[in-house]
């Protein structure tokens, strides 16, 4: 009886002990658990195969074991703290219904291949035939989002590994077997993608093609595309905004948007690509010319300010040509911030045989250095450029060309110094065209679309929140 | 210097006694048939004075001094005519002779002593008393074309236009601008199946032209034929087994022209892998490098290799009363040729106002070995004059070597800068394809009763076709600026690509007639009915593995190319893909038919009447290796019946003229892996599959005036209308964004073809002219897109929906043949020229409107020819593509925005000809020469 008298005391004076330790690191704040967003019942078991509809439970690890479809007229939620490891390499999430992946700046969500260990250093970069982002046998098949598909949402998410081999036919038409799946490949143009504070890895060919209305802001993108591939490449359909999102190491452009198809009843690809911050694109694209950060084609149009691209292998770009020309009478741009470390670099930030018309509100000015009477897409000399106007990223290191290859972002930090001819030159004086019902949502939209910012790229400098992007 | 004094004192002879000297002229008929006997020898014995009738029958001795001679008229498998005549001086005498079939050919095969199996005089009476609209090339008049293959022959018929591959290769025939797909092929009158990976035609180039005693091509069909022909049916008439002892041989050498002028591309044989990891293994291995030894993509040039072509035939009859009948034939070709092609690869979409954009030049260069070979035995057994059998077999195998190599420079303004700038691809191939035939069928046919026949035929037969390790490997190269200069980064491996595919397709097959003949209320009547099945079962199988260099910057060589620690297995690719790619496939087809019609002859026999009915029931099924519950359209059932009835009216104006008429229905289905839910890759296009096809249906309507003057000369005057159902065409579609497939489809209107057919043959002696032409019009409404100015906002573009009424794909307007034969008999001398028109017509469909592919018309002008040098042997010479001519395909639009200075960016190689039209494509293989012996013993 003493003893349970002792046990009782010591209970009570270690309690107190630790409500005294948990009140000094904490905030006094009050925290009442929510309950979570949940849609339908809740899955049951570890795996992931077959025909889906419901709730995957915070905190879980889900086995995906082959393909995944979501009927029209479902819903498969993820929670936060969810992860999906993919150990299949024919498996895709065909998606009919809806998707929605609820991540969170604490908990993310990931959807992955846990089988493949990340190689992010110099020498897989250096040589990217080595490195299993580009290479492994257990790269998946991605998003397939139908026809039918309305809505498809992932927030603070990250999407890796994708860029399998359809071996069989894929269950939408635009993509074949034998060819490479895309991360998302999006096809309701009557229907909604938002991708924001997510994370986008790896992958042999395109990021996302997300032709129908799309939000995909303050994102980041790694080693998209292995000898060819755009981030996000928008077509036909195609109507949203793309913006502070982080770029490093795409295999061509960050952000591309065509106007291709022949749907006479889809709408004309538009794409606002606004504070971005694109570094080190266009290399592993073996073609030249292509492009390594943004780039506009074939009858798209839209507003492009306030970018910062820095050691990208071509500048930003208007394409011309008989059935290949943007819709230049629609083009809004200016503002845009170029760096090189190269003079193969520099004589390319408006790149030969185009037609992107220099903007006096560029970075360099562009009067200071293309030669008097410059033709559109005219071969022009401008060594003087090299390393002129450092844009000061926190961490790190330009002034040497040795550094292209890098390709992920891990162990660097691309917020802006004090100091940066970076900061303030932007252009707030435009609206970014927001595609007609997207409405701001927790759950069912995008929690905030960002405006643009006169720092220019995706860190704008004291931003806090959604105020750019928070990677 | 003795023939030349022989000739001088000819010469003085004929000035000075010509008017001392009498002529004897005559022609020689058969006693039987009353046709022209060609090549009977009229000899006045004991003297140098002789002659050798023409293509008319006809002979004219000159010069003979008066007197008494005996003359003698020989021709073989005919009683020797012998009479003794008498000239005066300065006298013609006319003889009209007719001789009767020689005696010592027995009862039994009269039938086919009457004419020589194979002769024009053979085919012409066929083609007068048939009851269908037909054509009819026999053996004689093959022997003296310029063909190799049963397809340059078909090319010969009135009506007919032939679909060349990418290699040049004439495969598949249109009739009457029905594409393949309306048309079958037939040995013997039976349907046989093709190795073809796609679809039912059978490629005519498979056959030697030397197996053949004569080819028929019907253009209409009664009701005892299969009805999947809208055009029309080729079958083909193996040799038969002779009278008498005979003996064909033929071996010859040649050359194709191209192949002087550049190397022929080999690659070595021993490196083909004969099958894939899955097929060694399982489809569950995984496979690495070590799977795939290489070696492959190692190219040797050759300097001109020779072509040898041999055949040979050997027939006879044996036992009591000859009972038994037997004809083998053989023949085996190897002949190399080079093609020459330029490709403009079309963007997926045009500019505004549908601009004609390309986004690639393709030169491709192909280098191709065909070694065809063929056996045939026909054995027939005449147990006596109302029961008989035939076994018939044949096979027949095409061993195709095909190098391909390919220059790929992008003109997409996307990733072509500037003039000069931009990527070019290279991509060699290398394709064996083996292909075979093989049929089996045995033939009864009894006179069960008087008036009551009844025949009967089963057959088994199989169609094959392998494509080992089909080997594509790209590098590439880029031309970008270096301080202001152009300058090629270097040629480095791209990618590889491997591919085996198995096409098995086995039928088997069963067929009875009965035919019953009788007169009812004084009219002679014929009743025939019967029936047929045939049970189809096709098996595909296709595997393939992509590779990756192991780094992004190898430089290509040879050695590079094929060294396997070069290159990685694309991830995920080990396993292949034979078994989730929707090319491995299984297909049954059962059809089951039977009809009843009958024949009556009215009006003192003026007028022969068939009319009768067809049914016909086919039930498909067909299923690829892929999940149907994850795929739509993967295992699929049809099953349809068509009510088929015909109408036939020939009426025998005068004995030499007929008019006839015809009313049928008729069918065409669709390609076996038409319906399948799968793409492949073809030599351009990705070509998708469609399971919502229907099958094709006709109304035909024919009408044609026949006159057949004398001899083989004919005149035919024709004209048809046909509405088709369902049409099927290919159309040029986007697939994805960037890329465009070809896919069949239903047109949603129906397509009216009509035209007009004209025939002349005529024979002068030793001269013959033959020709044809045939005029077609075709017209189908389809919709079509427009990429115009957006109206909501001008600086936009928007597709719109339009229509176009053009002709059908595949249908040439005029298509016309002209032959001129020279034949003497006497000199041991015969020759033939021929030339073959093809007028424009849509050689593919775009959906955008204007922008179809035309192929212009083009003029083949073939030669050949041969001389007796002693009894039985002739010397041969045949001469292919004299003109050089090319094939060119073009889009109707203007080339001058492709060719102006102002727009260097736009200027093309190859377009630059001045008020020309868009060049899609052009082909070029250049002239054969083929020299031969031939010998003939009959």
């Amino acid at each position: 009886m003493k003893q349970l008298r002792l046990s009782l005391l010591a209970l009570i004076v270690a309690s107190f002990a630790l409500f005294t330790a948990c009140k000094k690191s904490k905030s006094d704040a009050t925290v009442i658990s929510v309950k979570q967003t949940q849609i339908g019942a809740l899955l049951t078991g570890d795996t992931l195969c077959g025909t889906l509809k419901g709730t995957m439970v915070s905190g879980k690890t889900y086995i995906m074991t082959c393909p995944v479809t979501v009927n029209f007229g479902d819903t498969l939620l993820m929670q936060r703290g969810v992860t999906i490891d993919v150990e299949d390499s024919q498996a895709y999430f065909h998606i009919m219904g809806v998707f929605i992946s609820l991540g969170t700046k604490d908990s993310a969500n990931w959807i992955t291949v846990k089988s493949i260990s990340k190689q992010d250093n110099t020498n897989t970069a250096g040589n990217p035939s080595l490195d299993p982002a580009y290479t492994s046998q257990k790269l998946w098949l991605g998003f397939s989002c139908d026809t039918s598909c309305p809505l498809c949402v992932f927030k603070w998410t990250h999407l890796e590994f994708v860029g399998g081999t359809w071996s069989t036919t894929p269950p939408m038409s635009g993509d074949k077997a034998g060819s490479t799946a895309w991360a998302i490949n999006f096809t309701n143009y009557n229907g909604i993608l938002v991708f924001e504070d997510s994370w986008m890895y790896g992958g042999v060919d395109d990021g996302m093609r997300p032709n129908g209305k799309f939000i995909i802001q303050r994102s980041t993108f790694e080693k998209e595309g292995y000898q060819g591939g755009d981030c996000i490449n928008p077509k036909q359909g195609g109507v949203g905004i793309a913006s502070f999102n982080m770029f490093i190491g795409c295999a061509t452009n960050g952000t591309k948007v065509s106007d291709k198809g022949t749907s006479t009843t889809a709408p004309v690809a538009q794409a606002e690509y606004y504070n971005n911050t694109y570094v080190n694109g266009g290399y592993r694209q073996i073609q030249t010319g292509r492009g390594g950060d943004i780039d506009y084609e074939q009858g798209a149009f839209g507003h492009c300010y306030n970018n910062l691209i820095a050691d990208c292998k071509f500048g930003y770009r208007i394409v011309n040509g008989t059935t290949t020309i943007a819709d230049t009478a629609d083009m809004h741009y200016g503002y845009n911030f170029q760096y090189g470390d190269a003079d193969s670099l520099v004589d390319q930030f408006y790149p030969v045989g185009y037609i992107t018309i220099p903007q006096s509100t560029d970075i360099p000015t562009p009067s200071t250095y293309l030669p008097t009477g410059y033709v559109l897409g005219a071969t022009y000399d401008a060594p003087s450029l090299v390393g002129k106007n450092n844009p000061m990223f926190a961490s790190f290191d330009l002034g040497t060309s040795a550094n292209i290859n890098i390709n992920y972002i891990s162990g660097f930090d691309f917020h802006l110094q004090a100091g940066s001819p970076a900061i303030g030159k932007g252009y707030t004086g435009f609206t970014p065209h927001v595609p007609t019902g997207i409405i701001q949502d927790p759950v069912y939209g995008p929690t905030y679309i960002t405006p643009p910012n006169a720092d220019m790229g995706c860190y704008p400098s004291g931003a806090t929140g959604t105020a750019g992007n928070q990677h | 210097m003795r023939f030349f004094t022989k000739i001088i004192v000819f010469f003085l002879l004929f000035l000075s006694f010509k008017s001392y000297a009498g002529t004897i002229k005559g022609t020689v008929t058969d006693k039987t048939s009353g046709e022209p006997l060609i090549g009977a020898v009229v000899l006045l014995t004991g003297t140098q004075y002789g002659a050798a009738t023409g293509l008319d029958g006809s002979f004219t001795i000159t010069n003979v001094p008066a007197g008494s001679y005996d003359l003698e008229i020989r021709y073989s498998s005919f009683e020797t005519y012998k009479e003794h005549v008498t000239l005066t001086q300065d006298q013609t005498l006319n003889m009209k002779q007719m001789l009767a079939p020689s005696s010592k050919v027995l009862n039994e095969v009269e039938i086919t002593g009457k004419q020589k199996d194979g002769s024009e005089e053979q085919g012409r009476n066929i083609e007068k008393n048939s009851m269908q609209t037909m054509n009819i090339l026999s053996a004689k008049a093959i022997e003296l074309l310029p063909d190799i293959t049963i397809a340059n022959v078909l090319q010969r018929v009135s009506g007919i236009q032939l679909q060349h591959d990418a290699s040049g290769e004439a495969r598949y025939a249109t009739i009457r601008g029905m594409d393949r797909r309306y048309n079958y092929t037939e040995v013997d009158g039976l349907v046989i199946p093709s190795p073809n990976d796609q679809g039912r035609y059978v490629p005519l180039d498979i056959f030697p032209a030397d197996v053949v005693e004569r080819v028929e091509v019907f253009k209409t069909l009664t009701p005892d034929m299969e009805a999947n022909a809208i055009g029309g049916v080729t079958n083909l008439v193996m040799k038969k087994a002779p009278d008498h002892f005979v003996i064909y041989a033929t071996a010859a050498t040649g050359y194709n022209q191209n192949l002087f002028d550049e190397h022929y591309n080999s690659f070595p044989k021993s490196a083909i892998q004969a099958s894939d990891p899955t097929t060694q293994h399982g489809p569950t291995y995984n496979a690495t490098m070590a799977d795939f030894p290489l070696g492959i993509s190692n190219i040797k040039p050759i300097q001109a290799p020779p072509n040898s072509l041999y055949s040979l035939s050997i027939g006879n009859r044996f036992l009591k009363n000859k009972k038994l009948g037997v004809m083998l034939s053989g023949s085996y070709q190897n002949t190399f040729k080079e093609t020459n092609d330029i490709f403009f690869a079309p963007a997926s979409e045009p500019g505004v106002g549908n601009a004609s954009g390309f986004d690639d030049l393709y030169l491709r260069k192909y280098s191709t070995q065909d070694i065809r070979s063929a056996a045939h035995l026909n054995a027939d057994y005449r147990f006596n004059d109302k029961n008989s059998i035939t076994l018939y077999g044949l096979y027949t195998q095409l061993n195709e070597y095909q190098e391909r190599q390919m220059i790929d420079s992008v003109l997409t303004q996307v990733n072509r800068p500037a003039p000069g700038l931009g990527t070019v691809d290279y991509k060699d191939r290398t394709t064996f394809t083996k292909e075979h035939i093989a049929n089996v069928m045995l033939k009864g046919e009894h006179l069960v009763a008087p008036g009551l026949k009844l025949d009967w035929t089963g057959a088994v037969s199989q169609a094959a076709r392998d494509v080992p390790d089909y080997t594509e490997l790209s590098s590439e190269n880029q031309f970008a600026l270096d301080s202001g200069k152009i300058k090629a980064q270097g040629q480095d491996l791209k990618s590889m690509s491997k591919s085996w595919e198995r096409t098995r397709d086995q039928d088997l097959e069963g067929m009875l007639n009965l035919t019953y003949n009788t007169n009812l209320f004084n009219q002679n009547f014929e009743f025939k009915a019967g029936g047929m099945y045939r049970s189809k079962t096709r098996d595909n199988y296709y595997n393939e593995y992509s590779f990756n260099p192991q780094n992004t910057r190898i430089p290509f060589t040879s050695q590079s190319a094929n060294d396997g620690s070069n290159w990685i297995l694309q991830p995920g690719d080990g396993t292949g893909d034979a078994y989730a790619n929707g090319r491995t496939y299984k297909e049954n087809e059962d059809i089951a038919a039977y009809y009843a019609m009958a024949k009556v002859l009215l009006l003192d026999n003026k007028l022969e009447v068939l009319g009768g009915v067809r049914f016909e029931n086919t039930m498909v099924h067909d299923s690829v290796d892929l999940d149907p519950k994850q795929v739509a359209a993967v295992s699929n059932t049809y099953n349809y019946t068509d009510v088929l009835p015909g109408l036939h009216l020939k009426y025998k104006l005068s004995k030499k003229e007929n008019l006839r008429f015809s009313y049928y229905e008729s069918i065409a289905r669709p390609q076996y892996s038409e319906l399948l839910n799968n793409h492949l890759p073809t030599e351009t296009f990705t070509q998708y599959g469609n399971p919502y096809l229907n099958h094709s249906i006709a109304q035909n309507l024919d009408a044609r005036y026949e006159l057949f003057p004398k001899g083989i000369d004919q005149v035919l005057i024709g004209a048809f209308y046909k509405v088709i159902q369902n049409p099927i065409e290919y159309r040029l579609f986007p697939t994805g964004t960037s890329a465009q497939g070809i896919q069949p489809y239903n047109d949603s209107n129906n397509a009216t073809n009509y035209g007009a057919e004209l025939v002349v043959t005529k024979y002068f002696h030793y001269f013959g002219v033959s020709a044809n032409y045939t005029y077609t019009h075709s017209a189908l409404t389809v919709p079509e897109a427009y990429l115009g100015v957006n109206p909501a906002n001008k600086n936009q573009t928007q597709p719109f929906n339009v229509s176009e009424t053009r002709p059908q794909q595949g249908t040439a307007a005029n298509i016309g043949n002209l032959a001129l034969l020279y034949k003497n008999p006497k000199a041991g001398f015969n020759a033939n020229l021929s030339l073959q028109y093809t007028g424009r017509f849509i050689s593919l469909a775009s959906q955008w409107q204007g922008l179809d592919y035309w192929q212009k018309a083009t003029t083949f002008l073939d030669f050949a020819c041969d001389q007796k040098i002693m009894k039985h042997l002739f010397v041969y010479l045949k001469v292919q593509n004299i003109l050089n001519s090319k094939t060119i395909t073009e889009i109707n639009e203007s080339n001058s925005a492709f060719n102006n200075p102002a727009n260097p960016i736009n200027y093309f190689a190859y377009q630059d000809l001045k008020d020309h039209k868009i060049l899609v494509e052009q082909s070029q293989t250049g002239r054969n020469y083929i020299l031969g012996l031939r010998y003939k013993f009959d």
